[in-house]
């Protein structure tokens, strides 16, 4: 299973940036855009083509599906359980690098 | 308010350009891009820097779509094609054989008639030419007397430079040879523009006569003459009897005018320069940078009219032309090569046409893909651009074939094309042909393919799951084909038609002489060994005799310059009793002639008598003119008696009319007769005369012994253009042929084509037809009944086809004018001719679907349905 994961890394940024964003619950397209900057503090700012183009992937992927959500006229995503897993093993990769990257006093001043 | 203004502004902007999306993301997720867009621009209070970011990643997004889409249909569409390679190979090189020969005729055109002069600034290069509406004279060159005016009196010009042909006799060496020379003001090569490969070009002072004399080499003379030699600067050789020394070689590929060998500069205080007569030289000039030609043309417009007012015994009616050097080059060839490109454009409609009908009907039976295609999802739109995908490929890959083809068919073309088509040797397929290539293989594409595609726009591919069949809209497309691609067809079989007819009246026109057994030299004997009249007779003279002598000849004569050859003297005259006329009213075709030239070519005496060796210098000086020049100039009266008075050399000469000899077609065979004098050549020989053999056998054996005996008389002297008659003949119309020969070839493929077209389109149909045909049968209808419905099918859409394509080519044919001979471009005969070739093409065509339709089972036919 894990290895069926490895073949999905590393994850594009556009593509962790969005998964992150859907990691606490669902959220429609504007509000993807907002917590990603808000994660970012504003340094990533997807434009709505990029968004719907990088959507419409993740969906071809099964890394996320459409769902019900609070506003009718809305569209609304949710990660799938492979999207999850995918998320994890993405951040879990990150995670190892920056391990690497603090044993080697590279993180000193932060 | 402004701020709402604005915010609605931007929203619909957004709005319109979500269309670039591919319709399918765009109903997707259009709306929400829409609203992220509006809370964004809400957000940044509308800042341009918000505003130029969500329009980039539209535009990035967008393309990157539409790219997804093209890899996908690309892939999908290589699968099909390959899966169907007999189908796939067929469109191809049908497309491929259309392609190519556009590409073919459209990199002549490009070379010919649309690149550029190679030389700097090349539009600033103009030729002029005289002409005189008076006497009926539509291009003549100039005069150099008349030149030294403009190049004094007009400011157009940067520079003004002028030349003439003149044959070089090369000898001292091995054997004498005859070059193809120019004798130009020494200023030519700085009009054109061109610096040398070595050594140098004239100085302006090199025209001064008595100055050493110099020559500049083509490369192609200093390559195959000698060996190319790199010390051959400051060498000198023997030209024309005088010592010349070679002060340059040109550059490979110039050659101007395209058969120069050499290049000799024109002395300043030769007597040609004197005569305002002397109108046969070649006139080019340079424009000021900011001069027009318009501008030019009017500044010598008014010279000439002064010219006109101070020499009226030279200059009466005498005008001036300006045309760019390149459309003077090209001019003649223009037409032509516009409609064969318009003609290779057909051909290439009517390989459309065809493939457009199998696109059309392998769609109906790709039916059942579409339908499943679309009822998981597949929209209208996306599946022609689906199909538009399969035919563009398709026309590229028919392109790329295509080019293929071009590149052999030039070789053809330039290899067996008549050597007269300026510039052909610089064709080759370069950016703008395969530029070319590429446009119209996509138009080819996207139009062919919309036929098929059309179908699927009206919806009807939707009804085929419901069990519905497509309705006659398809059929009806099919027919319109079809109609088209036979009107087309005859359209090009009239033109080619008439061509043909054309060719088939110039073989009958009579020249004037026997042409048969003829074979013809040219001697150039030098001036400084016969410096006199007497002498060079003499020489001649002996020649004749010594030629005469051989076994084989029945009889063998002397002429200036002979029928068809493409050259011709034109000399101004006046007629002695004809009061109140001046030298230069009249002119006639000149020639010098041995006694029995009229006898040896059979060119049949009228009136009076021929020459003999008595018509010699001691004798008084005669004339022989031609008929049309009796009937034109002594149109109630004998021309017998008469005297001509010419200006021959500078010297007045007055010979009496003696006889009237029938005329000669010697401007070429499809050119009006001209009014010819023929002189004595006892009297006045030319100074290079070509002989004229009449053989007992094939003239090509005569050849080595003829030249023999000539060099028995003078061992140094060059012969050349050792041809016979019939082949100078065949050259004078290798053009026309060439033309008429192409011409034909489109209109056969078109022709075969078009069958092809109606062929397939009747199998198709008798396939949808066989149950229909079965109940028929079923109900007691004949074979022969099927075969002659089938039969009437076709032959009913041709039918219209036909009319259509004779008003067409009624219409179009008139363009061919210029080309035609002694045929109506609407010539009935022609076009019946065609018509029935075109109808009993199409029976052809029709009949293998009829058999097939005639051997319907009817009890199988109805189980299918």
């Amino acid at each position: 299973m894990s290895e069926d994961l490895q073949s999905f890394l590393p994850l594009s940024p556009t593509f962790f940036h969005i998964l992150l964003a859907l990691g606490d619950g669902t959220r429609h397209g504007y509000g993807i855009m907002q917590v990603v900057q808000e994660h970012t503090q504003g340094r990533v700012c997807l434009g709505a083509g990029a968004l719907y183009d990088s959507i419409k992937r993740l969906l071809a992927l099964g890394f996320i599906v459409e769902c019900a959500g609070n506003e009718e006229r809305r569209r609304y995503y949710e990660l799938t359980r492979l999207g999850r897993q995918v998320t994890a093993a993405e951040a879990e990769r990150l995670a190892q690098l920056v391990e690497v990257a603090r044993s080697k006093s590279l993180l000193e001043g932060i | 308010m402004t701020n709402t203004t604005a915010i609605s502004f931007a929203d619909k902007l957004y709005s319109f350009l979500l269309f670039l999306y591919p319709a399918e993301f765009r109903l997707e997720y259009g709306s929400e891009m829409q609203h992220i867009f509006r809370e964004g621009y809400r957000e940044n209070s509308g800042a341009p820097i918000f505003l130029a970011g969500a329009l980039g990643d539209l535009l990035v997004t967008a393309l990157r779509q539409h790219l997804e889409i093209l890899v996908q249909d690309v892939d999908y569409a290589l699968r099909m094609l390959w899966k169907q390679a007999g189908f796939t190979t067929i469109v191809v090189l049908t497309l491929a054989l259309g392609i190519g020969a556009n590409t073919a005729i459209f990199s002549v055109v490009n070379t010919v008639l649309l690149r550029p002069l190679p030389y700097p600034n090349s539009e600033q290069l103009v030729a002029i030419s005289s002409y005189n509406q008076q006497k009926a004279e539509e291009q003549r060159g100039v005069s150099p007397a008349d030149l030294l005016d403009w190049r004094a009196q007009s400011s157009a010009f940067e520079s003004l430079s002028l030349y003439r042909g003149e044959p070089v006799n090369l000898t001292g060496t091995s054997q004498p040879q005859r070059f193809s020379g120019i004798v130009t003001s020494t200023n030519f090569f700085e009009t054109l523009g061109v610096k040398p490969l070595l050594g140098r070009t004239f100085s302006p002072d090199e025209d001064i006569a008595g100055k050493r004399q110099v020559v500049v080499l083509s490369y192609a003379l200093w390559q195959q003459n000698f060996g190319g030699d790199p010390l051959i600067i400051s060498k000198t050789f023997t030209l024309n009897d005088q010592p010349y020394t070679v002060i340059g070689v040109m550059p490979p590929g110039f050659a101007e005018p395209s058969w120069t060998q050499l290049w000799l500069p024109l002395a300043n205080n030769s007597s040609e320069l004197q005569s305002r007569q002397n109108r046969y030289f070649t006139a080019i000039g340079r424009l000021k940078p900011a001069v027009s030609l318009e501008q030019a043309q009017v500044q010598l417009d008014t010279i000439t009219i002064r010219l006109d007012r101070a020499h009226p015994d030279t200059n009466h009616g005498w005008r001036v032309r300006i045309l760019s050097l390149q459309d003077q080059l090209v001019g003649n060839i223009r037409p032509v090569l516009l409609i064969l490109l318009g003609a290779v454009g057909c051909v290439l409609l009517i390989a459309s046409t065809n493939v457009a009908n199998l696109l059309l009907a392998r769609t109906a039976t790709r039916q059942y893909e579409f339908a499943i295609r679309s009822a998981l999802g597949a929209s209208q739109t996306r599946m022609i651009r689906q199909l538009l995908t399969e035919s563009v490929l398709l026309a590229l890959l028919g392109g790329s074939i295509g080019v293929l083809f071009a590149l052999g068919g030039l070789q053809l073309l330039i290899a067996f094309g008549p050597a007269d088509i300026p510039r052909i040797k610089e064709v080759s397929l370069d950016g703008w042909v395969l530029s070319f290539t590429l446009g119209i293989s996509l138009l080819t594409g996207l139009v062919f393919g919309l036929f098929p595609a059309l179908p699927l726009a009206r919806g009807t591919v939707n009804q085929t799951l419901k069990g519905k069949k497509v309705g006659s809209g398809q059929q009806r497309t099919r027919d319109v084909l079809v109609i088209g691609e036979t009107a087309m067809a005859l359209t090009l079989l009239a033109g080619s038609g008439l061509l043909i007819t054309s060719f088939l009246r110039l073989q009958e026109v009579q020249p004037g002489f026997d042409t048969h057994n003829l074979l013809t030299m040219v001697l150039s004997p030098a001036d400084f060994k016969y410096p006199s009249n007497g002498a060079k007779a003499r020489f001649y003279q002996q020649v004749l005799d010594n030629i005469e002598a051989l076994p084989g000849v029945t009889s063998v004569a002397a002429i200036s310059d002979t029928p068809l050859s493409g050259s011709n003297l034109i000399f101004p005259f006046r007629i002695r009793e004809k009061a109140n006329t001046n030298t230069g009213d009249f002119d006639a075709l000149y020639h010098a002639i041995s006694p029995n030239y009229f006898q040896t070519m059979a060119i049949p005496l009228l009136m009076g008598r021929t020459f003999n060796i008595h018509d010699d210098e001691q004798a008084p000086s005669v004339v022989i003119i031609n008929e049309t020049m009796a009937h034109r100039f002594f149109a109630n009266e004998n021309p017998i008696g008469k005297h001509l008075v010419l200006d021959y050399l500078g010297k007045p000469f007055a010979p009496e009319i003696v006889g009237v000899v029938g005329n000669v077609k010697h401007n070429g065979l499809a050119a009006n007769l001209s009014p010819e004098m023929y002189v004595s050549g006892l009297q006045l020989p030319w100074f290079s005369m070509t002989l004229v053999l009449r053989t007992a056998m094939e003239p090509l054996s005569l050849s080595t012994s003829a030249q023999r005996a000539v060099w028995q008389v003078d061992k140094d002297l060059p012969i050349s253009y050792i041809q016979t008659m019939e082949k100078i003949i065949s050259d004078s119309v290798a053009p026309r042929l060439f033309q008429t020969l192409l011409l034909g070839l489109f209109a056969g493929v078109a022709l075969l084509l078009a069958a092809v077209g109606v062929s397939g389109v009747l199998f198709y149909s008798v396939t949808k037809r066989t149950p229909e045909i079965g109940i028929r049968l079923a109900l007691g209808a004949r074979p022969q009944d099927i075969f002659k419905l089938i039969i009437a099918q076709g032959m009913s859409l041709v039918a219209i086809g036909l009319g259509l394509g004779l008003i067409a080519a009624l219409a179009l044919t008139r363009f061919l004018n210029s080309l035609l001979f002694e045929v109506n471009p609407s010539d009935p005969f022609t076009f019946v001719f065609v018509s029935g070739l075109l109808l009993a093409a199409a029976l052809m065509a029709c009949y293998l679907p009829a058999r097939r339709a005639m051997g319907v089972n009817p009890i199988e036919a109805i189980r299918y349905e």
